[in-house]
């Protein structure tokens, strides 16, 4: 008859549990126990205790692969569904933790139950993706249209802007790459993204000049003059690169450089943790590290390439957009080519929000394979 | 067939915009295109990290190695040497030597006390280093600290408000403040006693001044500067054992070969400032925080060029602190500074400083036999008519540069600043003095162009002229020619050689009737009932060209600081400067002679006069002819300015030049016979001056300025001469001397 059957819900609908992506496993897999093996050396490889926080991150990834399954198994149509309970409910925790969140190092990101310490920025990267592929799908082809475009731009803008106030300028430029990949695939015009470009650069100069503490400022130029105030804020820069550049190409083994001075430094778990797997895995350790993200991220992006409907191309995009931004920029700035923004290494950092959020979009991701239709249409 | 579908949507071909879009058949194929921008980002990225881990890992690794096997690195600047700043003819004027700097590690210095205590008393010994007196600000009682600081004031004769002004209130944190160095033994051993008393002020050797004012730092702290090669020597052959002590080398140290003739020219360099330092950009910056910055004249207009770009070397140091090893892969050189060549001639400058002190000297003598004020000041200013070249630029006295470089004592800088005749002032830039008769030359470019005076007109000048005010025809003011017998029927061109004020007069007046008076503005001469009615410019017209055509009242743009602008007077401005006063014809008939309210900088004279000598081009006059590379290279030459072109016919400019060159040639000149090394073979024109100040009696000053300005040869000028000795007298006899020998030297005669 020539007319386009499209189906919406799934309900009855059968779940193909033989698309679920094996390498997209095993890679996070990867990630994830080459983290282990990084923070426990870097810890000064001690005993495997409740202390160790190997060990804590262990537990953490263990909880983190049962949310992963557990999301998966979960049809993503759910979740869009309910993403603006997600949104409204991101933007609670945002604002609430710059009222009652813990203060470190100048900064109010957590809040703290205890032991246990939330970061709701790395939350809010998941859940404001979905909640931006959920609006942009919502509108499909009137995203060509101005006031979406805009739209979109502030959905992102409210919990980016939040985030600054902690401040958190690397999350901010988290959200921001976010909105950009999202745009790029989804059905806007490229002229408003060219406009974007455009409008970046005055914007970026009222940024810097008017706009940004200086503390930012001062982070982000001593960056690259760590040798200025070689005991000051440039100190882990130097370090950094004296025990990646030291490591040489085959590294020093599972203590990591002898560097005595890499002791010293102070975020070596964190921001600072390739530098210290540098020193025990060397330039070959790199290169396998880039190829396990590499494969990372190609099936991420295939994903959202063979997605049957937007909301699942956009949330698929979205998020291998982010991997990629975290992973280049916490690389970048342990090498010298980024300023230092605070930006864990996905999937190998400590920390349990980050690593939490990743599994469940990883989880997510699974979900989209295996609960779409194989057939988006069918003639009748 | 309608299996599993809870809801459907009919979608006719032509609706485009649905609201669900599930995948389309282009769906893939504009994913797809977008995906490959991705992955182009994506590609780039990695290809980035890469290339920078390759670098890093395995280029650099050796480096990278050096520093991590637990060797300390210190990143340390390689100075660039300041440019040099030479003459027209490549003798040089500022110049840098060697020398040697000890500094100290306080990082690397030992803690242990006694070890720490002997390494200073070698160096005390070593370097002759003195004792500082000190107060630590938070060691000062609270409450007492004035009490405190007023003790101490009486007791090293310090001014209390002084001490307490910058001890308490000084901008700067830092907590050891030095109130007197380089205490000589006698007095470091007496305060050492007196201070007992007062907590918190000390007097300590240099070397422990150093580490507590310093703690920790892990850089070098200059301890004392410009070292003898002996002693560095011998520290640096002891460095084993004393540890934390460096030697630089090579250390430049600014030099000024040519003598103190040009510190007013050349200035001079100075310590930079903490608040210069911060306000460059510290650290991120061009200084280093012990750098050098140019303080007046060239050194500091030429800074940047001076300046260079400092360099950096990455040293390794053994345990001991001793450098073993330098990365050079990571080191920058340093860019020196350029070559600053002047228009200056070294060799003339020096000869018109010789003849303008021996004007000065004789001008003394004359002024201590009438009983008048002494003389102790003169300016002598040559430029190149041709292109605004400053050839020579001498304001005496001057100072020695040489010993602001080397640390000048207190007592020399005081005597310098309570000197009367104020050497660190230059007043050829910064003295601002009424012009007097040497003005006539402009006025009268002035008057012809405006047609208030033709060249042939003729006015009778009687030596005194009566202007009568309102309401008195027969009284009012009397004017003065400085002939009091009078010069007879002048025109224009021996109105200029003999400089009558009368004629002059008659320029500047102007045609107006005042509100009430019968007649327009006039004036009698002695004996005679018939008014003469003034047709001059006026104070409007006279203000506007001193202003505009010669550049009167603002600063010429010559490459000094501190420049003055002297004062063209009008009534706007009478009104408004403290005088407060309404404008009146004597103003005016004062301005016309170069006396009243007008006043200018003798450089602002020599620069209008150089346009009536070269025809009517105002030049900028200017200092810096080139700059050069290292090799004396000219990398860049400064071509003449034109800053304006007078609009005054040529022909009337040319009368004021013969007017000028009769000063000479006339028997009744005002400088004939006054060349007498020069004036047989070089066409000399000029303009004498006597500019008075001071209280007049019975219409007659006692002191003045004496002035001469000339140009040569008369058809072509090369040179302008101005001569100017304050207080000197008579401009004719005193500063036409000087005149004639600056010229003598210029054009090679012998005396």
């Amino acid at each position: 008859m020539g007319t386009l059957i499209t189906s919406l819900h799934a309900r009855g609908r059968t779940t193909n549990w033989g698309a679920f992506d094996i390498y997209l496993v095993v890679t996070t897999l990867v990630l994830i126990g080459f983290g282990l093996v990084t923070i426990w050396s870097a810890d000064g490889a001690r005993p495997l205790t409740l202390g160790n926080p190997a060990v804590r991150q262990f537990i953490y990834a263990v909880i983190g692969l049962a949310m992963m399954m557990g999301a998966t198994a979960l049809d993503y149509r759910y979740i869009k569904t309910f993403s603006w309970v997600f949104y409204l409910g991101t933007l609670v925790l945002l604002a609430g933790v710059l009222v009652v969140g813990t203060t470190s190092g100048g900064a109010t990101r957590w809040f703290q139950f205890g032991p246990i310490t939330v970061q709701p920025s790395e939350i809010a990267k998941l859940t404001v993706i979905i909640s931006l592929a959920s609006f942009v799908a919502d509108r499909g082809d009137d995203m060509r249209r101005l006031h979406n475009f805009i739209l979109s731009g502030i959905l992102v803008g409210i919990p980016a802007g939040l985030v600054y106030l902690q401040p958190d300028l690397g999350t901010t430029g988290v959200f921001a790459f976010a909105w950009l990949v999202m745009m790029l695939v989804s059905r806007t015009r490229l002229l408003y993204l060219f406009g974007v470009m455009l409008a970046a650069i005055p914007g970026a100069w009222v940024t810097w000049n008017y706009i940004m503490h200086d503390y930012m400022r001062e982070r982000l130029l001593i960056s690259y003059h760590p040798e200025s105030d070689p005991l000051g804020d440039g100190y882990n820069i130097l370090q950094a690169r004296v025990a990646i550049g030291s490591s040489g190409a085959i590294g020093h083994g599972l203590h990591g450089s002898t560097l005595s001075q890499l002791d010293l430094l102070r975020v070596r778990l964190t921001d600072f943790i390739f530098a210290h797997a540098m020193g025990m895995f060397g330039f070959i350790g790199a290169l396998a590290l880039f190829l396990t993200f590499a494969i990372l991220l190609w099936r991420m992006m295939q994903i959202g390439i063979n997605a049957r409907d937007n909301f699942s191309q956009l949330t698929a995009f979205g998020i291998t957009g982010i991997v990629f931004f975290q992973m280049f920029v916490n690389i970048g700035m342990n090498v010298g080519l980024m300023p230092v923004t605070g930006i864990p290494l996905p999937f190998v950092s400590v920390g349990g929000s980050s690593l939490w959020t990743l599994l469940a979009a990883v989880g997510i991701l699974q979900s989209i394979l295996i609960h779409q239709q194989r057939l988006g249409f069918q003639r009748e | 067939m309608r299996r599993g579908h809870k809801r459907m949507e009919l979608v006719r071909p032509a609706d485009r915009r649905r609201r669900h879009a599930d995948n389309r058949p282009d769906d893939a194929v504009f994913l797809t295109r977008r995906a490959f921008l991705l992955k182009g980002l994506f590609l780039s990225g990695f290809g980035a990290l890469v290339a920078k881990l390759f670098k890093m890992q395995v280029i650099d690794a050796a480096e990278y190695e050096l520093v991590a096997a637990g060797n300390q690195f210190r990143d340390e600047p390689i100075r660039a040497p300041r440019g040099l700043i030479v003459d027209r003819n490549g003798n040089i004027l500022a110049e840098n030597r060697i020398s040697w700097t000890v500094s100290i590690v306080p990082a690397l210095f030992p803690d242990e006390p006694e070890e720490a205590d002997a390494i200073a008393q070698q160096l005390i010994r070593l370097l002759d280093l003195r004792d500082l007196l000190v107060v630590r600000r938070s060691a000062l009682p609270e409450g007492s600290e004035e009490y405190v600081l007023r003790e101490l004031a009486a007791l090293v004769g310090i001014e209390p408000a002084r001490l307490l002004g910058t001890v308490l209130r000084s901008g700067s944190d830092d907590d050891l403040y030095v109130i007197r160095e380089d205490l000589a033994p006698d007095e470091a051993a007496r305060l050492r006693e007196e201070v007992k008393r007062f907590p918190g002020v000390h007097v300590m050797d240099r070397v422990r001044y150093t580490l507590e004012a310093n703690p920790g730092a892990p850089r070098p702290v200059l301890l004392k500067k410009d070292v003898d090669r002996e002693v560095a020597l011998a520290i640096e052959g002891n460095r084993l054992y004393l540890k934390g002590v460096e030697v630089s080398d090579e250390t430049l140290v600014r030099q000024y070969p040519a003598g103190p003739e040009f510190s007013h020219i050349l200035g001079y360099v100075g310590p930079i400032t903490k608040e210069e330092y911060e306000a460059a950009g510290g650290p991120d910056g061009n200084y280093l925080f012990d750098d050098w910055v140019g303080r007046g004249g060239i050194e500091e207009h030429m800074e940047d060029v001076l300046r260079g770009q400092h360099g950096l070397r990455w040293v390794q140091v053994d345990a001991h602190g001793v450098k073993v090893n330098e990365l050079e892969s990571l080191r920058q050189e340093p860019q020196p500074g350029k070559t600053v060549v002047l228009t200056i001639d070294r060799d003339f400058q020096l000869k018109a400083t010789e003849a303008l002190r021996e004007g000065i000297a004789r001008a003394h003598e004359a002024a201590m036999k009438d009983g008048r004020e002494p003389v102790g000041n003169g300016v002598v200013i040559a430029l190149d008519p041709r292109t605004g070249a400053i050839l020579a630029l001498v304001s005496w006295p001057t100072f020695d540069n040489q010993l602001f470089v080397d640390g000048i004592s207190q007592e020399q800088y005081d005597a310098y600043l309570n000197d009367p005749f104020k050497p660190l002032t230059n007043f050829a830039i910064s003295g601002e003095f009424p012009p007097g008769s040497t003005i006539k030359p402009l006025l009268a470019c002035l008057g012809l162009q405006a047609g208030v005076v033709g060249p042939n007109d003729y006015v009778y000048c009687a030596g005194q002229i009566r202007v009568p005010v309102v309401g008195d025809e027969n009284g009012g003011q009397y004017y003065y020619c400085w002939v009091r017998s009078g010069h007879g029927a002048v025109a224009m061109e021996e109105a200029i050689a003999v400089s009558c004020d009368v004629y002059f007069y008659n320029v500047g007046a102007p045609n107006q009737q005042a509100e009430g008076a019968d007649l327009p503005l006039h004036y009698y001469n002695p004996g005679d009932p018939q008014p003469h009615f003034f047709h001059g410019l006026g104070i409007d017209r006279i203000y506007e060209g001193l202003t505009k055509e010669f550049r009167l009242g603002a600063p010429t743009g010559i490459e000094l600081a501190a420049e003055s602008s002297g004062v063209v007077p009008n009534p706007k401005w009478l009104f408004q400067s403290p005088l407060r006063e309404y404008w009146s014809v004597g103003d005016t008939i004062n301005v016309s002679i170069g006396q009243g309210h007008l006043s200018c900088t003798p450089l602002q004279l020599t620069c209008g006069i150089a346009a009536i000598a070269n025809g009517g081009t105002y030049y900028r006059p200017r200092l810096v002819e080139a700059l050069a590379d290292g090799a004396g290279n000219i990398i860049r030459r400064f071509e003449p300015e034109v800053v304006h072109r007078l609009n005054v016919a040529p022909e009337h400019i040319e009368t004021v030049r013969r007017g000028m060159r009769r000063t000479i040639t006339d028997r009744i000149g005002t400088a004939y016979g006054k060349f007498p090394r020069t004036g047989d073979d070089i066409p000399i024109a000029g303009k004498t001056g006597t500019a008075e100040y001071g209280v007049a009696v019975d219409g007659r000053y006692r002191q003045s300025h004496a002035w001469f300005t000339a140009f040569a040869p008369y058809d072509d000028p090369e040179i302008v001469v101005t001569v100017l000795i304050p207080a000197g007298g008579e401009g004719a006899v005193v500063s036409t001397p000087v005149a004639d020998a600056v010229l003598a030297a210029y054009f090679g005669k012998t005396p």
